[in-house]
């Protein structure tokens, strides 16, 4: 995932004169990180129409917290670390909910699964049954803890590095390692049982 | 090699060592735990290509008019708000509660028969009846004059200083 980075300086500035209470100096910062927030917000989130909603929640919280932001670590990480717990309290609070699955997915998304299905089968899966098991990728995040599909949220769909996450998470590496296999493991014991007979027999 | 560390480490590298695949070839459980994850993994990358919705057009200029008209929502200092004015807040209510109490509560009682107050009271007693006796004594008054006089002095007492 590729994010164009604001010069240095210049995003220091803009930080600056926020903590000083210019508000005006937060437009900057917010079209500089929006696309990066839609986009963590979307992965871990994935309910298209509340995205705006958290996202613009999100940088109201980000504003009201800049006073408290001291460069340890970079502006993008302070920011992508609010997103994610504003998201995590999102997803306990909904809980019990479901997300987008294939069938509510946007048709340009859909058209872009089934190429993606339609390539070279892997493991011996033929195009059916690969779009079977895409389709139960998104079920079995929706059905996973919200620790979960942050984490393998982060790995697998934003594609950050372990480093990256425990930044975020504020986490060691090695718990982040740890939380990861642990969530690896729940979501294929979920695979096994949410599949059935048709799709382990595909796999 | 256990079963466990060598499924963590292909999940992490999706590589194999000479090791890891040896152990990988001789467990059937590994194998497939780890096909499992193989097409788990390859349909969870397949999810990023779902279009991320785009900010809609005025976003910001939305964004930044709701924090200039809010600011009392999210003010600059609501870390401060929020770490140590709670607190002040909640000392202040504990400190109402127990005025609350002490002002309801009987006047009598555990509460206050303590025996801090109790001492005091039969202190303050005792330095009333010296008293008493005292100026009985350098006065002189009549013993008629003491029938008519508090309970505390005892008529031998009296008699005894006279």
């Amino acid at each position: 995932m590729v994010h164009s980075r604001p010069d240095p300086s210049q995003e220091a500035d803009w930080i600056k004169r926020c903590q000083s209470g210019e508000t005006e100096a937060f437009a900057p910062l917010v079209d500089a990180y929006q696309r990066r927030i839609f986009s963590i917000v979307f992965h871990l989130v994935r309910r298209r129409n509340d995205v705006e909603d958290i996202v613009q929640e999100i940088f109201m919280k980000a504003f009201a917290a800049i006073g408290s932001y001291n460069s340890q670590s970079s502006f993008g990480t302070w920011l992508n670390r609010i997103a994610v717990n504003h998201c995590y309290d999102y997803l306990r609070r909904q809980r019990s909910s479901r997300v987008s699955y294939f069938w509510e997915m946007s048709e340009e998304g859909q058209r872009q699964i089934e190429s993606h299905s339609q390539s070279p089968a892997e493991g011996g899966l033929d195009s059916a049954e690969k779009l079977a098991v895409d389709d139960l990728a998104g079920k079995l995040l929706a059905r996973a803890p919200a620790e979960d599909r942050v984490i393998l949220t982060l790995k697998e769909l934003e594609d950050r590095s372990v480093e990256e996450i425990s930044e975020i998470l504020g986490l060691k590496l090695s718990t982040v390692k740890v939380r990861l296999h642990r969530a690896r493991k729940r979501m294929i014991k979920d695979f096994e049982k949410l599949a059935g007979g048709t799709v382990n027999h595909a796999v | 090699m256990r079963c466990d560390a060598v499924r963590q480490i292909v999940e992490e590298n999706m590589t194999k060592t000479p090791a890891v695949q040896a152990h990988v070839d001789s467990c059937s459980a590994c194998k497939e735990y780890l096909r499992k994850w193989a097409a788990l993994r390859a349909s969870l990358i397949a999810l990023r290509a779902e279009e991320t919705p785009e900010p809609s057009i005025g976003f910001t200029t939305r964004l930044m008019r709701r924090l200039e008209s809010a600011p009392a929502e999210f003010p600059l200092g609501y870390q401060f708000m929020d770490q140590i004015a709670k607190r002040v807040v909640y000392a202040t209510l504990m400190v109402a509660l127990m005025l609350a109490l002490l002002l309801t509560l009987p006047p009598s009682g555990p509460i206050r028969s303590s025996g801090i107050s109790e001492s005091v009271l039969v202190q303050n007693q005792e330095v009333a009846t010296l008293a008493n006796e005292e100026v009985l004594g350098v006065d002189g008054v009549d013993i008629s004059d003491l029938q008519d006089s508090p309970p505390a002095i005892s008529n031998t007492e009296v008699r005894g200083s006279k």
